[in-house]
């Protein structure tokens, strides 16, 4: 079939659905390729994972054979240290990448935690403070993106908090679509034991002052006004990771519902190669395998929106996009070390989302320029992320032979009290943190498989030590019992620094592997995510962000998402300006698919 | 910190010999007991005395298990396997899975007795409404 689409996108995640739910409601057709499955409803997915006892987040999913993805189970921990990895990503080391993605319809957006906050006006400049790179735009450009983003995600959040705290130049007047999720009992907690208090942070020169900030969430709050809300609000399930079961949470499969008929999906339909016509660089359009055959479809705009890691995979097995060399290169995620204890009464844990507040002193100011910035996430579901899901941890209690009363009242009042703190770094581009090719293994489609060579370097290392010396005085703040251990068995991602051990967890956050830059020398992307070297070719998603800050980056790619759909939109316009000098004629009916 | 005399890290998952672990808290309830206890055959085979053996071990009373909705289908799958202990049996009624096993069921694992133990729901099994989680919990003290 020769049928030529105005865009195809390759990948129907977060970025590949907003951008496609835009052009769609311009009037172009658009195909959507989707490496894996449809899934089932949230609550059908939330009940299998519970049927099967828990698991890994990618675990309830339905997967595509054709098209693993690779989950935080591939990796071993070692007990003398040092990993082992199987699976999808083949990892070089030193350290384990420790975050997994999803490849199905929706992507790794249908088991994101939902937390949607800003990157601040300062973390586009880190190349200035010495580390990383510096973006080609600075928040002021994205803002109005911001926004738009809020209001298609349906982020629920205090404006005048994030104001005050954050220090987010919010438009005078400006509302999220929904009030803010309400703090957790735990979140109360900590205020009433850290609020107006100090901690000194090695690597600050004056003490930090502490404040619980609410956490802006993409999921359904109370509505701002009458009409602004975005359906039920959270029910407070606690099941937002793997999959929210009332439907509150954001998923790119809400982005779909909107999609107007002129947008196909196919899914189970895996790119294998863009193509480009060599002599004026043009993308001509993509190859994909699907039912074990390969097909070919061409289109004006070419789109890639797979994830920072297989975007960076689809560009190298096309060879394109890569005369400054740094397709695959810079892969950042926030690497996020974890403590966790006991507070001195029950704190109610495994209620509402998994975070809801968090202390915000520790992203921003003068000390970034000697170690990576964090922001702590305050835990509300006990210790499950350190590995301590109240299941393992009745298991290890039951195996030491307690039993009856004792048992019933020493287990509960353990796992009530529990909670973490999770401190997400900032980890800056660097080249040599890197996506290749792997040389000698392939997917079950033959394509090479991605290989990692990943690091975490002095600068990250020396937030942890910052992280956990602001850890340690606020548990002696709160009164609590530090339970902090990183046992090289349960812990892969692992590391010694100036004599202490540190733990980290993936926050899932890859980004960087496409970076846009203001040169095509130095970057693959330009600042509408089009590529250099192909000006009808676009890689989209957290790949295209050459700093991560110390936000949840989702909200960042929605913004950029639906930035680069504006001028999507223009390009497509300038290229059928010179037959029609109108706007574009909508899409013909009479066309056959 | 220094691990005590009388355990071993694999006796406690949060109890390990690297530098940076926990601080010597004011009680830990692991702790080690006696060996597993087998159970004997006839006592399980009526569901009554079955209940009744499975409260003493779990500290939940009869009417409480019951409650759960779950004592037949916990009998069955303890009358499937042929090999039964205290630690199994407590396993199954606390995780709602026999060990090294899947739940028996959604419901099963939904009404897993360790939730109950802090009175609280696991994830993903109910909906408390909108802002429940800002309330102190059952049990929880004042405010």
């Amino acid at each position: 079939m020769s049928t030529r689409w105005d865009a195809v996108v390759v990948g129907a995640g977060f970025a590949g659905s907003l951008v496609a739910q835009r052009l769609g409601a311009q009037g172009w057709r658009v195909l959507v390729l989707e490496a894996g499955r449809p899934v089932p409803g949230s609550s059908a997915t939330s009940a299998a994972h519970r049927a099967a006892g828990g698991g890994p987040p990618t675990s309830p999913y339905p997967h595509n054979p054709d098209a693993p993805s690779p989950d935080v189970t591939d990796l071993t921990g070692l007990p003398d240290g040092g990993f082992t990895a199987t699976g999808h990503l083949r990892q070089y080391g030193p350290l384990p990448y420790a975050s997994g993605y999803l490849r199905a319809n929706g992507g790794t957006g249908l088991l994101w935690t939902g937390l949607a906050p800003r990157m601040h006006p300062e973390d586009f400049r880190t190349g200035d403070l010495g580390h990383g790179r510096n973006w080609p735009i600075g928040y002021h450009d994205l803002e109005p993106h911001y926004r738009d983003a809020e209001q298609e995600l349906g982020v629920a959040a205090d404006a005048e908090e994030q104001r005050r705290a954050v220090g987010l130049p919010l438009p005078g007047g400006y509302a999220f679509p929904m009030r803010a999720i309400p703090a957790s009992h735990l979140d109360r907690q900590l205020a009433r034991a850290l609020d107006g208090r100090t901690v000194r942070d090695p690597a600050m020169t004056d003490p930090a002052r502490l404040a619980v900030t609410l956490t802006p969430h993409a999921r359904n709050g109370l509505p701002t006004r009458p009409g602004t809300g975005h359906g039920v609000p959270c029910a407070g399930s606690a099941s937002c990771v793997p999959a929210c079961p009332s439907g509150a949470k954001y998923t790119p499969l809400r982005t779909q519902a909107r999609w107007a008929p002129g947008v196909e999906l196919r899914t189970e339909a895996v790119v294998g190669r863009v193509l480009a016509d060599p002599a004026t660089g043009r993308a001509t359009g993509v190859e994909y395998l699907a039912g074990g055959t390969a097909h070919r479809v061409t289109a004006d705009l070419v789109v890639i929106a797979a994830h920072a890691i297989e975007n960076a995979r689809l560009l190298l097995l096309s060879g394109l996009a890569n005369r400054s060399d740094q397709v695959g290169r810079n892969l950042m995620d926030h690497p996020a070390l974890l403590t966790w204890g006991l507070m001195p009464r029950p704190v109610g844990p495994y209620r509402g989302p998994g975070s809801t507040s968090g202390l915000e002193a520790f992203r921003f100011g003068g000390a970034r320029h000697h170690r990576a910035p964090f922001r702590i996430e305050i835990g509300n579901w006990g210790w499950s992320w350190a590995g301590g899901t109240p299941e393992a941890e009745a298991a290890a209690l039951l195996a030491t032979g307690l039993r009856g009363k004792e048992l019933r009242e020493r287990l509960g009042d353990w796992l009530g009290r529990q909670f973490s703190l999770q401190f997400e770094l900032e980890q800056p581009a660097d080249p040599a943190n890197r996506v290749t090719l792997d040389p000698d293994r392939r997917d079950p489609l033959g394509l090479p498989a991605p290989a990692i060579h990943y690091d975490l370097g002095g600068y990250v290392r020396e937030g942890m030590a910052s992280a956990r010396a602001v850890s340690d005085q606020l548990f002696a703040l709160l009164g609590a019992e530090d339970h902090t251990a990183y046992p090289g068995a349960g812990w892969p991602g692992r590391l010694e620094h100036r004599g202490a051990v540190y733990g980290y967890r993936g926050a899932g956050h890859a980004g960087g592997t496409h970076l846009m830059g203001g040169s095509p020398g130095t970057s693959v992307v330009d600042q509408w995510q089009r590529c250099w070297d192909h000006p009808n070719l676009y890689a989209v998603g957290c790949g295209s962000m050459p700093s991560l800050g110390t936000s949840n980056p989702s909200l960042t790619m929605a913004a950029l998402a639906l930035r680069s759909a504006d001028r999507m939109h223009q390009d497509l316009l300038a290229l059928r300006r010179p037959a029609t000098l109108s706007p574009p004629v909508p899409p013909s009916l009479s066309e056959s698919s | 910190m220094s691990v005590s005399d009388d355990r071993t890290a694999a006796d406690d998952p949060h109890q390990t010999s690297d530098d940076r672990t926990a601080a010597d808290g004011p009680y830990d309830p692991y702790e080690s007991y006696g060996p597993w206890q087998p159970v004997e055959d006839d006592e399980l085979a009526d569901l009554d005395e079955f209940l009744r053996v499975c409260a003493e071990l779990t500290g939940f009373d009869v009417p409480e298990l019951r409650a759960t909705g779950m004592a037949d289908e916990h009998h069955r799958t303890a009358l499937a396997h042929r090999v039964r202990d205290e630690h199994a049996l407590v396993h199954l009624w606390y995780v709602g899975a026999w060990p090294g096993e899947a739940p028996t069921s959604a419901r099963a694992h939904d009404h897993g007795l360790v939730w109950r133990t802090f009175r609280a729901d696991p994830p993903g099994a109910t909906a408390p409404g909108h802002g429940s989680w800002a309330e102190a919990p059952y049990g929880g003290g004042q405010r």
